[in-house]
């Protein structure tokens, strides 16, 4: 005579039992994930690294003024060349009292 | 009856204990297992119900922990430990050793084909074809998908910027201990892995190198060396020495190129040491700015004679006797300040002792052991003492940020950190020498110092090489230390170059003024508008103080006929019409008193050195400046 606790209780060892076979595996091919991810990463970190010393590398200011002066017709800037916006401002004709209603003039 | 009783009694006395006990332990354990529930409900459902938020991933990727960065104050990248990957080969399990060969070099075309090959059809096991491959290389031999074939992960220490900042940051072995520079003085905390931030700024030390290397080539210089300290913190913002070394190629870096003139060279600087002198003796209150002295006669010693290179043959006022780099005024200005009062000055500005840098590479300052009259009168214009750049140009930070020694650091100081700064000058005698070091570049012999619109101070210097013999006529050291803005300085630069030779747009001079004072000139201009400082496009008298245009005023307007009366005339004598009659009176008398001193050290016999015969540095310094 089989009673209903123990087909329940059969049933519910026989579905936890498939539920722990599942994620078992699941966590398996997580934790391979992990281990791809954090080989990626390091990789990645590896190649910013070396990166990041090119960067510096190319950017090496003898060489940018080089450059810049080869390819682009630019100089290095001069004294006078550089101001002050107190300088800059006589020099514009004077701010329209209207363009900003209510407020001192930029200065 | 009674007994039946008794036995009934007892037996339910013993059941009710029974039940008593059985009553007592179920009630324990009733409460233990109800415990228990409570506390696992408790943990399970409220404490940490659920999945946890964060997944716990445990340790993540090992990083190789290599030797740490070193980078410059803006972040920029000086020194890194790339991996690199060495290829080698296993000639057992190549399959074919021709095609292998011939693939390999079509990837790595500086191999030679037939050495590859003979390699390759070797017996041994394990060969190494190539040291060192750059990682696009070794993706192209791994692309190559050639058997047999392997990689050696391993470490190079790499400096992107090269030469740039060879003597700061030094050099490692190849088994990446530091052996020079910085690498060396932080090779412990280097390899602990903590990232290093230099003081040094990549953009300024560019600058320099490429004015120190276009003055070493204009004048045929064999070497140079430039500093750019932070006037208030003593940051070394930039340190070049020439000639220099590729760090990536330590074979480069041997004898004369590995030597850090900027903080190991010790040299006799010459003029620049009279701003010392002025300072000592503005701040002791020996002499003030409307002060001065006869500079007219040579001071002669023996056979010696102390001449000005600048001869203006007449009385000088102080700001005159710097402008001009009178020697003779210096040395009777030391000589009035006194040998005691000069040692202890030095000694406070930091000239006397082995600065404190964060170098292995630190030169020791040579200073007389017997500190006589005469070497007082030599040490005021630079000779018979010998320091670094490095301690001048930190000695000259004291003068003019407000009167602090700051010990120069190679580390950059967050914010407006100052560590360890000590007074050496009151504030109004830093002031003066700001305003003396204005005027040698603006009337002086700095002329060539000057930028338009911002105001540089400075002061010149050349001195003549000591050889083992005497001074060389012909070599010397010309240096221009030099401060910006005078008004309230921010950066102290020096730049001094080694037997420069005069050409002809120079007029076949090689002084201070002419190699390194446009040098310094052309930096702070560099410099200036890369900070971003705006210049000043007003005339600069509005902004100098009173006395210094009167100062300013009386050497240009001062005709002969003004001078005070020669020292053998009485010293109170009024001079003839004259303004600032009180203050000459005063002058005149400081200097018959001056001059009595100057003549007891001349009448004093000679010393031992001079009557040997030989001439020694000390007589052939006197004889040549």
């Amino acid at each position: 005579m089989i009673r209903p606790a123990t087909i329940l209780i059969v049933l519910l060892a026989a579905s936890l039992s498939l539920t722990l076979f599942v994620v078992k595996y699941q966590v398996q091919d997580f934790e391979g994930e992990l281990v791809e991810y954090n080989r990626a990463l390091s990789d990645n970190r590896q190649a910013i690294h070396v990166l990041k010393a090119e960067w510096s590398y190319l950017n090496q200011p003898a060489r940018l003024r080089n450059l810049a002066e080869r390819y682009l017709g630019l100089a290095a800037i001069e004294a006078r060349q550089v101001g002050t916006a107190d300088e800059f401002f006589p020099v514009l004709p004077a701010p329209l009292p209207t363009y900003l209603p209510g407020q001192e003039p930029i200065r | 009856m009674t007994a039946a009783r008794k036995i009934e009694g007892t037996r339910k006395q013993a059941m009710e204990i029974g039940r008593n006990r059985l009553l007592v332990t179920g009630v324990v354990l009733t409460l233990a297992f109800a415990v228990i529930g409570v506390r696992l409900v408790d943990l399970t459902v409220f404490r940490s119900g659920g999945e946890p938020r964060l997944a716990n991933t445990g340790p993540g990727p090992v990083t190789p922990a290599g030797r740490a960065d070193i980078v410059d104050r803006n972040g920029v990248l000086l020194a890194t430990s790339l991996p690199t990957a060495s290829l080698y080969a296993d000639p057992g399990a190549i399959l074919n050793a021709l095609e292998a060969a011939e693939k390999l070099i079509t990837v790595l075309p500086e191999l030679d084909h037939g050495d590859v090959l003979a390699k390759l059809r070797s017996k041994s096991r394990f060969i190494w074809i190539k040291r060192n491959l750059t990682p696009k290389q070794q993706y192209r031999v791994n692309r190559l998908g050639l058997p047999g074939f392997g990689f050696q992960r391993g470490e190079r220490r790499v400096y992107p910027h090269g030469r740039l900042t060879a003597h700061a940051l030094g050099l490692t072995d190849i088994d990446g201990r530091g052996i020079a520079g910085l690498e060396r003085f932080f090779d412990q905390t280097l390899r602990a892995g903590n990232r290093t931030q230099v003081a040094l700024d990549i953009r300024i030390q560019a600058i320099l190198r490429r004015e120190l290397m276009a003055a070493v080539r204009e004048f045929r210089a064999i070497g140079a060396a430039g500093l750019v300290l932070d006037a208030n913190s003593g940051e070394v913002i930039s340190m070049v020495s020439l000639p220099d070394f590729d760090p990536n190629n330590p074979a480069s870096a041997g004898g004369e190129t590995a030597f850090n003139r900027a903080t190991k060279g010790v040299y006799e600087m010459g003029s620049t040491f009279k701003l010392f002198t002025a300072a000592m003796a503005l701040d002791s209150g020996t002499v003030d700015l409307s002060g001065g002295y006869d500079a007219s006669e040579p001071i002669r010693i023996s056979r010696f004679t102390i001449r000005d290179f600048h001869g203006k043959n007449r009385w000088l006022s102080v700001p005159e006797i710097i402008a001009y780099s009178s020697n003779i005024a210096a040395a009777k200005m030391a000589i009035d300040v006194g040998t005691r009062t000069q040692r202890a000055y030095l000694d406070r500005f930091g000239l006397l002792r082995q600065p404190s840098l964060e170098l292995p590479e630190i030169g020791t300052p040579l200073a007389p052991n017997r500190w006589g009259e005469i070497n007082t009168m030599t040490i005021a214009y630079g000779y018979g003492i010998a320091v670094s750049p490095l301690q001048l140009v930190s000695g000259v930070a004291a003068l003019v940020n407000g009167g602090f020694y700051v010990p120069p650091t190679l580390l950059k100081r967050e914010g407006d950190e100052v560590v360890g700064a000590k007074r050496v000058l009151s504030a109004e005698t830093s002031a003066q020498m700001r305003r003396l070091m204005r005027m040698v570049v603006s009337t002086g012999t700095g002329k060539k110092a000057a930028v338009r619109g911002y105001a540089v101070g400075g002061k010149t210097g050349t001195a003549d090489k000591l050889s083992a013999r005497g001074y060389y006529k012909d070599a010397t050291i010309s240096s221009f230390v030099g401060a910006f803005p005078m008004d309230a300085p921010r950066y102290i630069i020096l730049v001094l170059v080694d037997e420069p030779k005069g050409n002809e747009r120079t007029f076949n001079y090689a002084t201070g003024g002419w190699v390194a004072a446009p040098a310094v000139g052309r930096v702070v201009e560099r410099m200036a508008t890369l900070i971003g400082m705006a210049p000043d496009r007003k005339p600069e008298a509005a902004h100098e103080d009173k006395p210094m245009v009167k100062a300013k005023a009386i050497p240009l307007a001062v005709p002969v006929s003004r001078q005070p009366p020669p020292p053998s005339a009485s010293p109170t004598a009024p001079s003839s019409a004259s303004s600032g009659e009180g203050m000459r009176k005063v002058l005149a008398a400081d200097e018959s008193r001056l001059l009595k001193r100057v003549r007891a050290v001349l009448q004093s016999p000679p010393r031992k050195k001079a009557e040997a015969g030989g001439a020694g540095p000390l007589e052939q310094a006197i004889a040549t400046n």
